[in-house]
């Protein structure tokens, strides 16, 4: 009995004890947000190594998250013996915070790359993997190596591993030449998919990243039509008696939205691509457009001027439960969900200017990234962190002013053009390949 | 028409670590704990807990209060500030891009903070201004991550242990459970507080004579006021 007692005093004097012990708590409330700093050999092995890894430096540098440190300062140099245990007091000392190494053996025409990436500061390895395609093939894994230590080090998906469509411009402005034209989210692989004798705007992609929608003016007839990226055959999306424009895929990818138009009103459809069931999910006199499902396809956010002026609307798949979200001054447009579901990406008109900002889906925390004499059209990157738009700025003096493609973070840092051969617009982003 | 061919990429397989991750932990854990720790811990742990049931009531009650007194003032006015948030917002920076309204922010910040700090004693828990300036330094070596989802909501618990020269001894996050969890948001948020404890070693000025008070302390890193 005597033991017992002892021994729940003895349990009474610990817990006692812990207030004693209680450590100096301290809330850590800010920091800085600046790009992390971090180094990338060549891998070892073959040539490509040096290619590959200055396409994982550029893409991770265009984030605008990291910075590539120049070779040049490398104390260490990443040998094969010791490619899988750096000196990680020579990465320190160039203020390295991440160091990926790894190797490359083309054997035959195919390339089989293995990386790894490390914490330098704590000295340990946190990801590694291998790929093995074709040699022809090396940009898609040093993109998929970017999108690997992107997303270890953000812990969001990466983007790297896409492309973008979009519609090139080209001529003289009454005589201007619009084709659709892809390329790899970094430019590179550009390709022309229409040859430009019609008209066709507002590409998007399904989720296969393999088909796209667009609206094309074929005999001079304005309609929603899809098309195979690969074989490059085109089918027109049901056949409605006024013009059908701004499409964009579901999630699933198993049907499109719509507009349509009829007596100067228009109405958000639905169309099943199987079976090609149409459904109207507005119904009132009043243009509605630019619909976009949220990534659960349980809502559809969509532009209306029901109310008088242009604003951002909310309602159920079903186009039930209509909600406006938008309530700021001037006009709103092309709402675009986020595909991570927590934004939605507008074009806002105000004050004789126009702006690529996010809004909550409730209308909330309504923020602008970009301003310009002319800024629309946004459209999201995979994991939804960035946005490109399309950027026209005035000509001075008559002639075409220029169009051109933007990227912007959603934090609101990070602007930068997107080269593209010929003037552009409408650009629309991949998701990840696969 | 022309084709867009996509060419598949074979077998992502994991690459594992190569045997040395077990010995570098090794190394980290036992070689810095064992000389430092261990001489000075074991000395003091004895005379203290005589002296520390005294302050112990008032310890921890005063270390908590004073930040959780300080934040909702000058904190909940802050926001207000276009440059408190990291995410930037064209429509409300344009107007007024004035550099002296945040510095009179942070004098302000710094004046309430150091008010607290009158009735400290030596022997016990650090001042106000003592922790503001470990705070300082931590702020300047943490790299938020701004941008991802629910980033404001992200908040991440941080136990250090330093040497006396302030170098940082030992860092380990306080929920592994919910770091071994598999959210890679929360993973790497935790790293990058890690990394800002790996980074800001040695951590400076801090009061030789308290070091009973510093040598183990917690860092909660929540980012919820710059990121809304």
């Amino acid at each position: 009995m005597k033991n017992i007692i002892r021994f729940f005093a003895f349990i009474i004097l610990i817990f006692a004890a812990v207030p004693a012990h209680a450590v100096l708590q301290i809330d850590i409330t800010k920091g800085s947000v600046s790009p992390m700093p971090i180094a990338l050999p060549d891998l070892v092995g073959d040539p490509a190594g040096v290619q590959i890894m200055q396409l994982v430096a550029a893409d991770l540098e265009r984030s605008g998250l990291f910075k590539p440190i120049d070779k040049k300062s490398f104390i260490q140099q990443i040998t094969a013996q010791n490619v899988a245990n750096p000196a990680f007091a020579d990465w320190r000392q160039i203020n390295a915070q991440a160091l990926a190494t790894g190797t490359v053996v083309n054997s035959g025409g195919k390339l089989q790359v293995e990386f790894r990436l490390f914490d330098v500061l704590a000295g340990h390895q946190i990801a590694g993997k291998s790929f093995g395609t074709e040699v022809v093939n090396w940009r898609r894994v040093s993109h998929l190596i970017a999108d690997e230590i992107y997303k270890r080090l953000t812990g969001e998906d990466g983007y790297f591993d896409s492309r973008i469509i979009y519609v090139s411009e080209s001529g003289p402005g009454k005589n201007r030449i619009k084709r659709l034209a892809i390329m790899d989210q970094d430019g590179a692989n550009h390709k022309f998919l229409t040859d430009g004798r019609e008209l066709v705007l507002t590409p998007r992609f399904s989720p296969s990243s393999q088909k796209i929608a667009y609206l094309a003016y074929h005999n001079k007839r304005p309609r929603v039509y899809t098309r195979d990226i690969e074989t490059g055959r085109e089918e027109v999306l049901g056949d409605f008696p006024g013009m059908s424009f701004a499409p964009r895929f579901s999630p699933d990818g198993a049907k499109v939205l719509m507009s349509v138009s009829a007596n100067g009103d228009s109405d958000v459809y639905i169309m099943d691509l199987a079976t090609r069931a149409k459904r109207r999910l507005t119904s009132n006199a009043a243009i509605n457009t630019s619909p976009s499902f949220s990534p659960d396809e349980k809502k559809i956010t969509f532009n209306s001027d029901r109310g008088g002026s242009q604003q951002l609307y909310t309602m159920h798949s079903d186009g039930s439960n209509v909600q406006r979200i938008s309530f700021g001054e001037g006009k709103y447009g092309t709402p675009v969900w986020s595909p991570r579901g927590d934004l939605i990406a507008f074009t806002k008109m105000h004050g004789g200017k126009f702006y690529i900002g996010v809004m909550r889906p409730d209308g909330s925390g309504e923020r602008l990234l970009t301003e310009s004499y002319l800024d629309e059209g946004p459209t999201w990157s995979p994991n939804g962190r960035v946005i490109i738009f399309t950027r026209q700025t005035p000509s001075y003096g008559g002639g075409h002013g220029s169009s051109k493609l933007f990227s912007i973070d959603l934090t609101g840092y990070n602007e930068r053009e997107i080269l593209t051969p010929t003037d552009a617009s409408d650009p629309a982003w991949s998701p990840l390949l696969k | 028409m022309v084709s867009v061919e996509l060419l598949p990429v074979q077998a992502m397989t994991n690459v594992r670590p190569q045997r040395l991750e077990q010995q570098e932990e090794k190394k980290e854990e036992k070689k810095p704990e064992p000389p430092k720790e261990q001489p000075k811990p074991e000395p003091k742990p004895e005379p203290k807990p005589v002296e520390e049931k005294k302050p112990a009531p008032v310890k921890p009650k005063e270390l908590e209060k004073m930040p959780e007194e300080k934040k909702p003032e000058p904190k909940k006015e802050k926001p207000a500030d276009d440059f408190e948030s990291v995410l930037k917002d064209v429509s409300k920076i344009k107007p007024k891009q004035d550099f002296s309204k945040i510095e009179k922010a942070f004098a302000e910040d710094a004046k309430t903070t150091r008010k607290g700090s009158s009735n400290y004693d030596p022997t016990k828990p650090l001042s106000a201004s003592e922790i503001d300036a470990i705070k300082e330094q931590i702020h300047k070596c943490w790299n938020i991550p701004s941008g991802a989802k629910d980033a404001k909501d992200m908040q991440v618990r941080v136990r250090v242990s330093l040497a006396q020269d302030g170098s940082v001894i030992n860092v380990s996050i306080a929920d592994t459970s919910r770091y071994n969890g598999g959210d890679p948001f929360y993973v790497s948020f935790a790293d990058s507080a890690v990394r800002a404890v790996r980074l800001c070693s040695p951590l400076k000025d801090l009061p030789k004579e308290k070091y009973s008070t510093w040598r183990d302390i917690e860092l909660n890193f929540d980012p919820k006021e710059m990121i809304y």
